[in-house]
């Protein structure tokens, strides 16, 4: 009984305490460029997306700067940025980082792809348009949560990040 | 000589993605291919759930301590468990000790992380040709810039 009263709790808190969602609108996620050093990644994540969505792409790029100046990219849009290369931690850089990519490729979804944790990109989720902030050692069953949470308009924390922030939060700040 | 069939591979690192890559790669090459994915060296060499199985290949992705000594142990200990098997070291890390030991330490193949996908298809190409590999940035630095970056 109470176990099952704490899950509801958890979860009635985590709605609570989402981040606002930026995109509230069903969208299809078809169009997806990966920008990491590690060209697996993309293959892996075209696996994981063809297998939810049969019409999704997923395009590569190792790092930001090439994606904001590659000719092939000159007029491309994307549904969803996916990016493993920016800073682990939240900074003028990455903010202004997520403003350029969405500018220059129609307003996509981003999803920030890292392996460290900072607090500060959750609380600042949703002012800096980051829609979906996952860890690099999440399985990849997070990640199918994460794209099919992403299509249906909502935000999304994966649970290793989740987990830090929501209940040991306090104690891992800076 | 050509090697049997590589059908059974473990790989070790931190990230589920790199294994999900990597299997999208070698199933390219064989379809009954099966990767074993295990997070670090500690639970590959402690999982019951390991206790039976051989494996053809095991490719150690997960980030090590420097120099090679660590690393060389990781192959020594993975040998010994689940038996001789081949070994491809997919780092991002340079190490010109490591492609120095290559062949007396066990290791067919010293890959980069950051190389293309097409030089990981040649990597596995050169292991079921029984060949040993090493990655054109690898293959660069130690021979191109070899002797700067000794220590």
């Amino acid at each position: 009984m109470w176990r099952a009263l704490s899950a509801t709790y958890r979860i009635t808190l985590y709605l609570v305490t989402m981040p606002s969602a930026t995109n509230q609108k069903p969208t299809s996620l078809d169009k997806i460029l990966v920008i990491d050093d590690l060209p697996l990644i993309p293959l892996a994540f075209q696996e994981v997306f063809r297998g939810i969505n049969q019409s999704a792409v997923v395009e590569y790029s190792e790092n930001i700067f090439s994606a904001l100046s590659a000719r092939a990219y000159a007029s491309a849009t994307f549904d969803l940025i996916i990016t493993g290369s920016l800073q682990d931690n939240y900074s003028e850089h990455l903010q202004q980082a997520v403003t350029e990519l969405k500018k220059k490729f129609g307003s996509p979804l981003i999803m920030v792809y890292s392996s460290a944790y900072d607090p500060v990109i959750i609380e600042k989720m949703a002012a800096t348009g980051i829609d979906a902030y996952v860890h690099k050692y999440e399985s990849i069953e997070e990640i199918r949560k994460a794209y099919v949470r992403l299509g249906k308009g909502s935000p999304y924390v994966s649970e290793i990040f989740h987990t830090l922030y929501y209940e040991y939060g306090q104690g891992v700040r800076k | 000589m050509p090697s049997p069939l590589i059908n059974n591979i473990l790989v070790l690192d931190d990230m589920p993605t790199i294994a999900l890559g990597l299997q999208g790669i070698f199933c390219s090459f064989n379809e009954t291919v099966h990767i074993e994915h295990i997070e670090n060296i500690f639970t590959a060499l402690s999982s019951k759930s390991l206790d039976e199985k051989k494996f053809d290949l095991a490719v150690i992705g997960e980030q090590l301590g420097s120099p090679s000594d660590d690393l060389l142990r990781t192959v020594a200990e993975l040998q010994h468990r689940f038996g001789p098997m081949k070994i491809m070291v997919y780092s991002p890390n340079y190490d010109h000790s490591l492609l120095e030991k290559m062949e007396t330490s066990g290791i067919d193949a010293y890959v980069h992380k950051y190389e293309a996908v097409a030089e990981i298809r040649k990597a596995f190409s050169c292991l079921l040709a029984g060949e040993p590999y090493i990655s054109p940035i690898y293959r660069t630095l130690y021979y191109e810039y070899g002797l700067m970056m000794r220590k």
